[in-house]
């Protein structure tokens, strides 16, 4: 288990958000030999994380501002690709250009030579330009009427995962991690923070965790963990939008320009698309966010223009998140910098024993968490150590797997096990190797697919708690079915797990959907929202999803079926 | 606007002449075939072009709600079951090499195509399949080489 509850004493730090950043910053630290605890009021990478674009980009939009940012974000990109092969995938973009771009082909083609100069920082290939019948010809999808295009490669990454394995790799180097734990108060001693009051939301118990030093990484909550310390951090929330498809409706990735001059891009992401996306001032709950109307069409808007038929495709759902940029006044959204920043509390607000990180953006978390352990070690008065996570790889990218070879080995069809080694890397053949041999090609959702044996692996070792956690640690729910079919046997074999009663079970299928309902009317259209709402009746109606209050609290959650492969 | 930036714009206007200077001159006298650039890049990775007829039969493939009904009238062959092409084996092209060896041939998809409520044309479908695996090829992708370990980066400036 990721939890190692009960441990005694203090630690030498305690993470406050365990997103990309407070993950990194956690293992980053456990490796250099801190005593660590990483906290999250959620899920791992639940917040903002949950909601990028899932790319490890070398930074093209910042050739205008600072090379030698490119060039960093370039080596740090080739940095997670060599600590987790597994993850990264590549994501090649056609750029087309109209006659009414602002900048023109000759431009776009000029900052590409320039970017192809520090893509083998990353393993990154060079650009190509395309004519028009070729761009066409590569993408028949494009609007016609273009003067030519040029392509570029980025590496798409699973963010979710990402944050798994860092948070699996900061608990093996000693960090204790848990979810679903919310700080509501601050230990001090004087001015100086000595620790955080926490509460359970799964059992509602109140404990008090001390350190020597508490990392808020909270994200768009970070603000709120500063006053409750009597410190000050300012930021600005953006919201963003995200149109999720449950397939890839292109081979390359396209970027397009929304009615405003933003850029905006469809991303084919392993087996989804995302679009997005849109970038908004936000007052409100960063943990209570609705997509709108006016959203989706702002988007679709956008990419209709370059790729007319886009709204002939079924958008799964939407999902929407807050960043957490730094303050600065009188600068449009997308002209905000996303840079990062670490703040020690104790210099800037006589608060001794906090230290922020805000700002910043998946793609930098590895260097975020770097500067920041820096910071943290001269505030806790430790001699510096060398980061080692540029070399140090995550779980599962100790080496690049075979998956013909993890197929054959296991008598495994091959869709099972590609789909394995992209999220467990080498260890995919320890996970089968432990499995029960009936359960390894057991699937219990069809679209990813997920077996039996896997689901059993992460609930066990990768902190699940809640069904929803399940979508983040090896998508299971995410495909065409949207759940309906593989909530009910998920959360069975969660069930088997952690003995929960039928009652239990029952409860989570019913929160699981219907918060999953709510985050898609404004993407239902047409026809499928007629059959998915048949679909979900019938559900209900055929008892496949229980009112939990029907449901015997007395009574073990029936045993999980599946369907074995090959039967 | 700041210094580094300013910097910047100078070495990209300088970089925006010598690629006139270049590349003007060069394609008045011959044209590089750009597409087969691209296939020599990400050809390994079955990034490949669409066609026209893969671009019309995308849409319906998606619409599948994985409602399982195809599965009781077109039946399943080991693995392979009618309601598995739509919901989880065609989702990504560089991955529909990993379903080169299933028996698409004896399943039959007109009767599951027939029931569906949501119209996916699965005889279709698996025709698509049948036309990119002899396109794009049925060997895995060759594993991408990581990139050499290079020193730490100092601090990151201004994005």
């Amino acid at each position: 288990m990721l939890q190692e509850k009960g441990a005694a004493g203090e630690f030498d730090v305690v993470v406050v958000g365990a997103g990309i950043t407070g993950a990194g910053v956690a293992r980053d630290a456990a490796l250099r030999g801190l005593k660590v605890c990483l906290l999250d009021q959620h899920d791992l990478g639940a917040g903002t994380t949950w909601g990028s674009s899932g790319m490890i980009h070398g930074g093209l939009r910042y050739i205008e501002y600072d090379w030698e940012t490119t060039r960093m974000s370039c080596l740090d990109g080739g940095y997670i690709k060599r600590i987790a092969p597994h993850l990264l995938f590549p994501v090649v973009f056609l750029l087309p250009v109209y006659p009414d771009d602002p900048f023109g082909i000759e431009k776009k083609e000029t900052a590409l030579e320039v970017y192809d100069r520090f893509q083998p920082y990353k393993a990154g290939r060079p650009h190509v330009r395309l004519t028009a019948e070729e761009a066409l010809r590569l993408e028949p999808g494009l609007r016609p009427g273009l003067k030519g295009a040029v392509t570029m490669d980025e590496w798409g990454v699973d963010a979710a995962r990402l944050v798994a394995l860092n948070a699996l790799g900061a608990r093996e180097s000693g960090a204790q991690v848990r979810t679903y734990t919310e700080v509501i108060g601050v230990v001090r001693e004087g001015r100086a923070v000595r620790g955080v009051t926490v509460r359970s939301r799964l059992s509602g118990a109140v404990e008090t965790i001390k350190a020597k030093v508490v990392c808020n990484a909270a994200g768009p909550w970070a603000s709120q963990l500063c006053d409750m310390a009597g410190a000050r951090l300012r930021l600005r929330p953006a919201k963003g939008v995200h149109l999720i498809y449950d397939r890839r409706i292109t081979n390359c990735a396209l970027g397009v320009e929304a009615i405003d001059g933003r850029d905006l891009l469809l991303v084919p992401h392993a087996n989804q698309t995302i679009l997005g996306t849109t970038d908004d001032d936000f007052y409100g709950d960063p943990g209570n966010l609705d997509v709108t109307d006016d959203e989706v069409e702002y988007i679709l808007q956008a990419f209709e223009r370059v790729f007319p038929s886009i709204r002939q495709y079924r958008i799964a759902h939407a999902n929407a998140a807050v960043r957490p940029t730094l303050y600065q006044w009188r600068r449009y959204e997308d002209d905000l910098s996303r840079e990062y920043e670490v703040f020690d509390h104790g210099a800037r607000d006589g608060v001794p024993g906090l230290v922020s990180i805000a700002g910043g953006k998946m793609s930098m978390f590895r260097k975020m968490a770097e500067d920041t352990v820096d910071v943290l070690l001269r505030v806790l008065g430790r001699p510096f150590v060398p980061t080692s996570t540029h070399t140090a790889p995550l779980p599962g990218g100790e080496s690049v797997v075979d998956v013909v070879e993890v197929a054959g080995n296991f008598s495994l069809p091959l869709p099972i096990a590609q789909r394995l080694v992209a999220r467990h890397g080498a260890r995919a053949e320890a996970l089968l190797g432990d499995a029960e041999p009936d359960e390894r090609r057991a699937v219990l959702c069809e679209c990813e697919p997920v077996t039996r044996a896997e689901l059993r692996h992460v609930v066990r070792t990768e902190s699940v708690e809640r069904l929803e956690d399940l979508y983040r640690r090896v998508r299971c729910t995410g495909g065409a079915c949207l759940g309906m079919r593989c909530a009910w046997p998920a959360a069975r074999v969660m069930g088997e797990e952690k003995g929960w009663n039928a009652r239990r079970v029952a409860e989570e299928v019913h929160d699981f959907l219907d918060a999953r309902w709510q985050q898609r009317p404004s993407v239902l259209r047409g026809a499928t929202a007629a059959q998915e709402q048949l679909y979900r009746g019938a559900m209900y109606a055929l008892g496949e999803v229980v009112d939990p209050a029907s449901a015997a609290s007395d009574v073990a959650a029936p045993a999980a079926t599946a369907v074995t492969a090959g039967d | 606007m700041d210094r580094r930036r300013a910097v910047s714009m100078v070495r990209l206007a300088g970089a925006y002449a010598r690629h006139v200077a270049t590349h003007t001159a060069a394609r008045r006298t011959s044209r590089p075939d750009g597409l087969a650039e691209f296939d020599r890049l990400y050809g390994r990775d079955r990034i490949t072009p669409l066609s026209p007829q893969d671009r019309a039969e995308l849409p319906s493939h998606g619409m599948c709600v994985a409602c399982g009904l195809c599965t009781f009238a077109a039946g399943r062959a080991g693995y392979l079951r009618a309601d598995r092409l739509p919901s989880q084996l065609t989702r990504t092209l560089p991955e529909l090499w990993t379903s080169r060896d299933l028996p698409y041939d004896d399943v039959d998809w007109d009767s599951g195509a027939e029931v569906c409520p949501m119209g996916v044309p699965l005889g279709e479908m698996r025709r698509f399949v049948a036309r990119r695996l002899e396109q794009d090829g049925v060997a895995p992708p060759p594993p991408q080489a990581p990139p050499a370990v290079l020193p730490l980066p100092g601090p990151y400036g201004s994005a």
